[in-house]
């Protein structure tokens, strides 16, 4: 699997000298899903901002496949993060209004996302007239609407309850696959990184890094099903096996 | 209109109509003399008898009042938003501000009427006014341009938003419920910074409500005096009114604050 982008000896320190990352090693293969976990503090959060460019970092090299233009970053992030003023559709649309595009095809293309994401009938509702999940798909729409490259994604779903995070996390994967999006996730959840992701990055805390890495491929559909099957649970096990272990090896 | 829409109308009406009959009855009851306070029957006399000239008064103070703070909105607005495209501009500027602000228009009002000239009074009374509507306007547009929140200064940033889009897109409509604030607080002072410039400058140059007062206390006209205040209220009303049916007509669909927004 090609590999969109590298991440070499990557090292972030804040001004007040806290270091949040060291010498993080990973890659994001294309058309894959990985994902972060660690528990709170270990800067998967950081790192994701690191890759989207809205962080600088203070050591090592992020190699792109290509170099990502303008609307090949979609960001969604913990909270919806929509702009309260404008409709589900004006939101949508953020990206190409900000690019100056207002062709009938961007027009479609908003509708297009709008329908993908379930939300066709709510396009002229305003943000605090839907619901958290509902919040949550407008927020993947817009993220998605200028087709890019890849999708960083910082526990999208954590302020969910259980059963929306399952259907979203469902969604998502279709999602995905029909837009052909690289998706590189942060979550503090197992189970919900088991689920989505093809390959996880298990991250230790003070300063971050990787602790260890894990290719996973699923058998048969990834549905309700699944994650009650005994598969899913060895995986969840293994996974949360390492993941102590990564805290422990902190403290 | 439902139960709760016609109390909230009602109630005060229903008390203000029975604080008047009162005044009414004791005024009769206690044989006040009118200089002293005079019955609302007899103010209301008062404003029949000189009801043009007090509407004559009314329009000149509204219109100093209104062009101050249109002055008020624009200049703060503008100050504000300068001040949110440059930090090293905003800790100029902003000390000096705050030194109009609190230097009492009592104290500059007779600099400004020999810089202006007693033969251009409107105009004093203007700047007088546009000094003390400002600083809401520009202290409150400053702060809501300046409240954005962190994730979507992020995502502008992550599309490569330019400064006058991350203005026009983010700033401006996140600054709105600061603004539209301010704007009701900028409106009641621009109505008081017209009457006390009108006081100082006085001696029948002005021709507002508060020159009428001035000149109906110098007449012992007290029920005159009282009707000129009353419409000095309800201009005051009016206005608050205004502002607050305009803050609900752009908030209403977005913002919480206008969710039970009282009118």
């Amino acid at each position: 699997m090609t590999a969109l982008l590298t991440i070499h000896h990557l090292c972030k320190t804040f001004d007040n000298g806290t270091a949040a990352l060291t010498d993080v090693e990973l890659s994001v293969s294309a058309g894959q899903v990985t994902t972060l976990l660690g528990a709170s503090g270990c800067g998967k959060s950081t790192l994701l901002k690191i890759v989207a460019g809205l962080l600088s970092k203070s050591a090592g090299q992020i190699d792109w496949a290509d170099v990502p233009a303008r609307g090949d970053i979609g960001f969604v992030f913990q909270e919806p993060t929509l702009l309260p003023w404008a409709t589900v559709r004006d939101n949508v649309a953020l990206p190409f209004t900000l690019f100056h595009h207002k062709s009938p095809d961007e027009a479609a293309r908003v509708q297009n996302i709008i329908d993908l994401v379930g939300l066709a009938g709510f396009e002229g509702a305003y943000p605090r007239e839907l619901s958290g999940g509902m919040k949550m798909r407008v927020s993947l729409a817009r993220a998605l609407v200028s087709k890019p490259k890849v999708l960083l994604m910082d526990e999208p779903f954590a302020a969910l309850d259980e059963i929306t995070r399952a259907k979203l996390n469902s969604d998502l994967l279709q999602i995905c696959a029909q837009e052909k999006v690289t998706v590189l996730f942060v979550t503090h959840s197992v189970q919900e990184a088991v689920f989505l992701s093809d390959s996880i990055f298990v991250m230790r805390p003070r300063p971050g890094r990787v602790y260890q890495h894990f290719s996973l491929t699923h058998a048969g559909l990834r549905n309700e099903d699944y994650r009650l099957s005994a598969a899913f649970g060895e995986k969840v096990r293994e996974i949360s096996l390492s993941l102590k272990a990564s805290m422990e090896t902190t403290s | 209109m439902t139960h709760e829409t016609l109390l909230k109308f009602l109630a005060p009406l229903l008390l203000g109509l029975a604080v008047l009959g009162l005044w009414e009855a004791l005024c009769r009851w206690q044989d006040v003399p009118v200089f002293v306070l005079p019955k609302p029957s007899d103010i209301f006399l008062a404003l029949l008898e000189n009801f043009a000239s007090l509407m004559s008064s009314l329009w000149a103070t509204l219109r100093v009042t209104l062009l101050a703070f249109f002055t008020a909105l624009v200049l703060g607005v503008a100050l504000a938003a300068l001040f949110s495209q440059s930090r090293l501009l905003e800790l100029m500027l902003y000390p000096y501000a705050v030194v109009l602000q609190v230097t009492p228009v009592v104290a500059i009002a007779p600099l400004i009427l020999i810089w202006v000239g007693f033969d251009r009074v409107e105009l004093a009374l203007l700047i007088l006014a546009t000094i003390v509507a400002f600083f809401p306007i520009l202290s409150s547009a400053t702060l809501g341009f300046r409240s954005i929140d962190t994730n979507q200064r992020d995502l502008f940033q992550l599309y490569r938003a330019g400064r006058w889009q991350k203005f026009r897109y983010l700033q401006f409509p996140s600054a709105l419920p600061y603004l539209l604030n301010g704007m009701k607080v900028s409106a009641g002072l621009a109505l008081i910074g017209a009457v006390v410039a009108e006081f100082v400058a006085g001696s029948g140059a002005a021709t507002g409500l508060a020159w009428r007062i001035v000149e109906s206390g110098n007449r012992l006209q007290i029920p005159k005096m009282f009707a000129a205040l009353l419409l000095l209220s309800l201009l005051g009303i009016f206005l608050f009114f205004l502002l607050t049916w305009l803050e609900h007509l752009i908030l209403r669909k977005w913002h919480e604050s206008a969710r039970n927004l009282t009118l």
